[in-house]
């Protein structure tokens, strides 16, 4: 079994994916199913159209689409009462961008977003190794003030973040890697240090495409017990499904 | 055929010539392996800080890379810092046969925007070396950072190693729309930004690069690299250039 914990579907401005070329990807590739968030202009404007759209296209695909909903924390209280609507209409994650929307992600703005899902026992996606404002040495100081609340870290620091994910995050165990854009070799040394239990498989679909993002963890993690915890346990595991 | 423009042979000095070679053999072997036919590239070491002896390692990366001529294409590596640094250039170009060069500013520590490194600008428009930076990383190797080195010196073509990595690659994409003397690697931007830059940037100058060698990395970064690049949607004409025409007449020296 294979589940994708980031990809986004919608309209975007810089990038667009229709329901429907996501599930004949993932049928191409076998991937069961998908973590779906709002495109660029829905994450950082347009969280209520983004929001709805994930959740409907996740209703109208049951077993196959996983909605993660978005808010941006500069709307104060809207953002909050968003955030709560799109929870209780099935929203199963926050997903954060703070390059998209604009503000540095161990900062305060933040908070009771955070505060919210740690509520509803939400995993919280965050898009990371943007300099300044989306540092992984800043979800872990984010990580360590909400100690119940799981992160799943976007691009597990890659690109330049590389000489911080181990000494940085190891030990912050309430984050999680996502393995889309990484390469190979980190991937696996992620896996060897802070163990397959701490990584989940991602593509950030449409930006990079399944059998290439499966040949690569094949090369990155060769056991197939612990790839295939990677490649569905974990995330299953964050949104509370139970899988050992 | 392809050729991979972005690699670092994982040799050290302490290997020696003898045993370097054969390092060397055995590397582009398993380039070969994987289906790529040729590369261009610098050693690791002398792309950190703590280089001293960036004389020596292009001594020995002349040294272990004869016999491989049409397979290796070495690049050197100087501290643009040290007052020597033009003079190395222009002695690897005319004693050793590198022509082309390779600065990595955010790990060497050197702004490529300081006057300091202008000499070895002055060298390579001269002389018509090439120079790859480490692109991507502000704030001493930003994009932006690295292509005004064309603005500058507008003799210098720059590749830019990484394409703008994941946060830069619209800029790396504009610039080298808006000026002529800017290669792109495909090295590190994801598949819909790379296939942005193949509709955009003429196919002239863009390359394919793997970023092999550096670390611990093994095989599966080659082919995680290659097969995105094999995988963009591009005419035959344009794959060719991307996959090898433009590396083989920069750094081969075919027309």
């Amino acid at each position: 079994m294979i589940v994708d914990c980031h990809t986004h579907i919608g309209e975007g401005v810089y990038h667009s994916c229709s329901p429907d070329e996501l599930l004949a990807a993932m049928d191409a590739s076998e991937i069961e199913q998908a973590v779906v968030c709002p495109v660029d202009r829905c994450l950082a404007v347009e969280n209520a159209e983004g929001n709805d759209y994930v959740l409907t296209q996740a209703a109208k695909h049951p077993g196959r689409f996983i909605p993660f909903a978005t808010a941006n924390p500069w709307y104060g209280a809207k953002a909050v009462a968003e955030l709560q609507r799109a929870i209780a209409a099935g929203a199963r994650g926050l997903k954060l961008n703070s390059k998209v929307q604009g503000f540095t992600l161990s900062d305060d703005v933040v908070y009771p977003l955070i505060e919210v899902a740690g509520e509803h026992n939400l995993p919280v996606f965050v898009h990371t190794a943007t300099m300044v404002c989306a540092e992984p040495l800043q979800l872990a100081m984010l990580a360590r003030r909400f100690p119940a609340v799981n992160f799943i870290m976007g691009h597990s620091g890659s690109t330049d973040f590389w000489n911080d994910m181990i000494p940085g995050i190891t030990d912050v165990k309430n984050i999680y890697l996502d393995t889309s854009v990484n390469n190979p070799s980190s991937i696996g040394k992620y896996c060897t240090t802070m163990g397959p239990d701490r990584l989940c498989f991602g593509t950030d679909y449409p930006q990079n495409t399944y059998p290439i993002e499966l040949e690569k963890m094949g090369d990155a993690i060769p056991d197939e017990q612990q790839r295939q915890i990677v490649l569905s346990q974990t995330i299953l595991r964050l949104l509370g499904e139970g899988v050992v | 055929m392809v050729i991979d423009c972005h690699v670092h042979p994982p040799i050290p000095i302490s290997a020696g010539v003898d045993e370097g070679r054969s390092l060397m053999e055995q590397f582009l072997d398993v380039m070969t392996a994987e289906g790529v036919d040729g590369s261009a590239g610098s050693l690791s070491a002398p792309l950190y800080s703590d280089c001293y002896t960036h004389r020596e390692h292009n001594d020995f990366l002349a040294a272990i890379s004869q016999g491989f001529e049409g397979r290796f294409w070495p690049m050197c590596v100087v501290n643009p810092r040290e007052e020597t640094a033009a003079d190395e250039v222009r002695r690897c170009y005319e004693m050793l046969g590198i022509k082309a060069l390779k600065l990595h500013p955010w790990l060497q520590g050197c702004s490529c925007s300081d006057e300091y490194n202008d000499p070895v600008y002055e060298v390579c428009a001269e002389l018509g070396i090439p120079i790859t930076f480490h692109d991507g990383s502000p704030p001493y190797s930003s994009t932006l950072q690295c292509a005004d080195v064309t603005r500058r010196f507008p003799e210098v073509t720059v590749v830019l190693g990484h394409a703008g990595l994941n946060d830069q690659w619209r800029q790396a994409r504009d610039i080298a729309c808006e000026w002529p003397n800017i290669y792109l690697t495909m090295c590190g931007p994801t598949m819909l930004a790379m296939q942005s830059i193949v509709d955009s940037v003429p196919a002239e100058r863009i390359m394919y690069g793997s970023d092999f060698g550096w670390g611990a990395g093994g095989t599966g970064l080659i082919r995680y690299r290659l097969h995105k690049v094999e995988a963009l949607e591009m005419d035959e004409q344009t794959r060719e250039l991307v996959l090898s025409g433009n590396a083989l007449r920069l750094f081969g020296g075919q027309a």
